[in-house]
């Protein structure tokens, strides 16, 4: 495969590989929480409102010179701000939830087109952003991408139990006296984190798809929240570094192989768990 | 500092609202320590509410709630609860370990649960009589049985008080009879609130009666068994139905359609067809 013969000649794809990895861990863990939280929703409308950020960022840059603005930076305070406004509409309610995140979904989207057609010039890197692009990592892509799965990984080992206990219901941890609130938004911001990430990968429009396919198919196949996390890692990284080879040679996009990949992963998984069921009902 | 012998749970004047509802209006009872007590009324009388207000979880609009002589929320942590229904995935990936161990947390970090927490959890399921259970799927049990966990959930946290929102009310009859002999046994060492629509049930099992409908009022179940009951229920829309040996609380309105209908809880007449 010539993928694999490139490998070791090429640094770009040997930077890819290394994201892939990186955002395999990410995608699997929080994946995981999202899924069983059922707040794929709330991962989607943060990934569309990055595309706020990265557009008011490149306009800056371009239009008013604020270099240290970069894109990436736009991005992450753009989901950490989205992260914390619903969180605080989790804590008081009143609001309807899906009424605020299609709102803030399609507001973040139309304020990201305004912000690129404001813009002078060719807008080539928010093409990337919309459609992935990892081939085009550097190093200080790879630096952040390590600091958010440190975080992440540290986050989950030191509150795992809390963390299920919120999941599986908040008033069960309140009467135990847990900060719910604390937790709520540690997993907000934790999930809108990973999809800057993953958008790296796969792109405002497949972040999510990659955020929750391994996770929905490792829930397919375990009964148990630790190994779902475990299974969704291990599938991440095989769709990711897989959808990464297998886009190498025909000159596919890699963020849309990777999801695809990640798709025939899950119905392969839900058709083997429907005839497992019918064999078990037939026995 | 609590003594041994003051009130368990003391509501003093309270008044609560949702909004401008007014669910419960100027309660006031002690309970003592070691009574099992049933709470009993009509639906949207305030049973539950009242069960919220002394967990904490909502604040009266007027008086006061104290638990073990604290507030309900610096008391909370010696406080089971067992909701009515727990709002959950029915696909949440948990095991019935799981679930009671999350009843030994608390305020304490820690990134992993001891020997003490897990002895606590498997000690909690043998007394509900779910020996072996630990390592099942939640989502895969009766529901009979998820409301045996939740019970050994309350009970792992090591409780003084334990409030029990219709706990019988999705299990059969042997199963309940094992639940209510639990209580009986678990009222000797703390004391337990249980809301109940089966009279025969709070007869035989409890040894007071709080009857809420709004207002509230605690009756030892000797005062209850002197007929006291249609008169304490303090409410006219109220009525009991006999199926054979058991006897339903209702509300009025299913009388007329009722061929088993025995009495109406009214302040002036009381019918016997």
């Amino acid at each position: 495969m010539q993928f694999f013969s490139d490998l070791p000649l090429y640094p770009f794809l040997q930077y890819a590989v290394v994201a892939s990895l990186m955002a395999a861990i990410a995608a699997g863990v929080v994946g995981t929480f999202v899924v069983v939280r059922r707040t794929t929703y709330t991962a989607a409308a943060v990934s569309h409102c990055v595309l706020a950020g990265l557009g008011l960022a490149r306009l800056l840059q371009r239009r008013f010179d604020i270099n240290w603005f970069t894109p990436m930076t736009g991005a992450l305070l753009t989901a950490i701000a989205v992260a914390l406004i619903l969180s605080r509409m989790s804590e008081r309610g009143g609001q309807r939830r899906d009424a605020v995140l299609s709102v803030l979904w399609s507001v973040g989207m139309a304020l990201g087109i305004t912000f690129m057609a404001l813009t002078p010039g060719y807008q080539e890197d928010l093409g990337a952003y919309l459609l992935g692009s990892i081939l085009l990592v550097g190093t200080p892509d790879l630096i952040l991408m390590a600091l958010l799965n440190i975080l992440v990984l540290t986050t989950v080992i030191l509150f795992y139990n809390r963390l299920l206990c919120v999941a599986f219901n908040e008033e069960v941890a309140r009467l135990r006296g847990l900060r719910v609130g604390f937790y709520e938004t540690a997993l907000q911001l934790l999930t809108a984190l990973t999809v800057v990430l993953l958008v790296q990968v796969a792109g405002i429009v497949l972040a999510v798809a990659l955020l929750t396919l391994p996770a929905a198919t490792a829930s397919l196949l375990t009964r148990r929240l630790n190994t779902m996390i475990w299974l969704a890692v291990a599938l991440a990284l095989i769709v990711s570094v897989g959808g990464l080879a297998l886009s190498y040679g025909p000159e596919l996009p890699p963020g849309a192989t990777i999801v695809e990949l990640a798709a025939v992963l899950y119905i392969t998984a839900l058709a083997a768990v429907k005839v497992k069921r019918r064999v078990r009902g037939a026995s | 500092m609590n003594n041994h012998n003051d009130p368990v749970i003391a509501f003093d004047g309270v008044c609560f609202a949702y909004g401008s509802n007014e669910v419960l209006h100027n309660v006031t009872f002690t309970v003592p320590p070691r009574s099992l007590v049933a709470v009993v009324g009509p639906n949207g009388g305030g049973k539950t509410t009242l069960l919220r207000l002394t967990l904490g979880l909502e604040l009266p609009r007027f008086g006061t709630v104290r638990v073990m002589g604290r507030s309900p929320k610096a008391a909370r942590l010696s406080i089971g609860y067992v909701p009515q229904a727990l709002a959950y995935d029915n696909r949440f990936p948990v095991s019935v370990e799981d679930v009671v161990l999350m009843g030994t947390l608390d305020r304490r970090w820690s990134a992993a649960y001891g020997r003490l927490e897990r002895n606590a959890a498997a000690d909690a399921l043998s007394r509900v009589g779910l020996d072996g259970f630990a390592p099942r799927n939640f989502s895969d049990l009766s529901g009979g049985e998820r409301q045996r966990v939740l019970i050994a959930q309350a009970l792992a946290g090591n409780p003084r008080v334990l409030l029990l929102d219709e706990p019988t009310a999705n299990v059969d009859p042997p199963t309940a009879e094992q639940l209510h002999e639990l209580f009986r046994q678990l009222a000797n060492s703390l004391t337990l609130l249980f809301v109940s629509h089966n009279l025969s049930v709070v007869t035989a099992n409890a040894t007071h009666v709080l009857c809420v409908s709004r207002t509230a009022s605690l009756h030892t179940i000797a005062e209850m068994a002197d007929g006291t009951f249609e008169t304490a229920y303090g409410s006219d829309r109220m009525a009991l139905l006999r199926h054979g040996a058991t006897c339903q609380v209702v509300d009025s309105s299913q009388v007329l359609t009722s061929p088993h209908a025995c009495c109406l809880a009214n302040h002036n007449s009381r019918e016997t067809p």
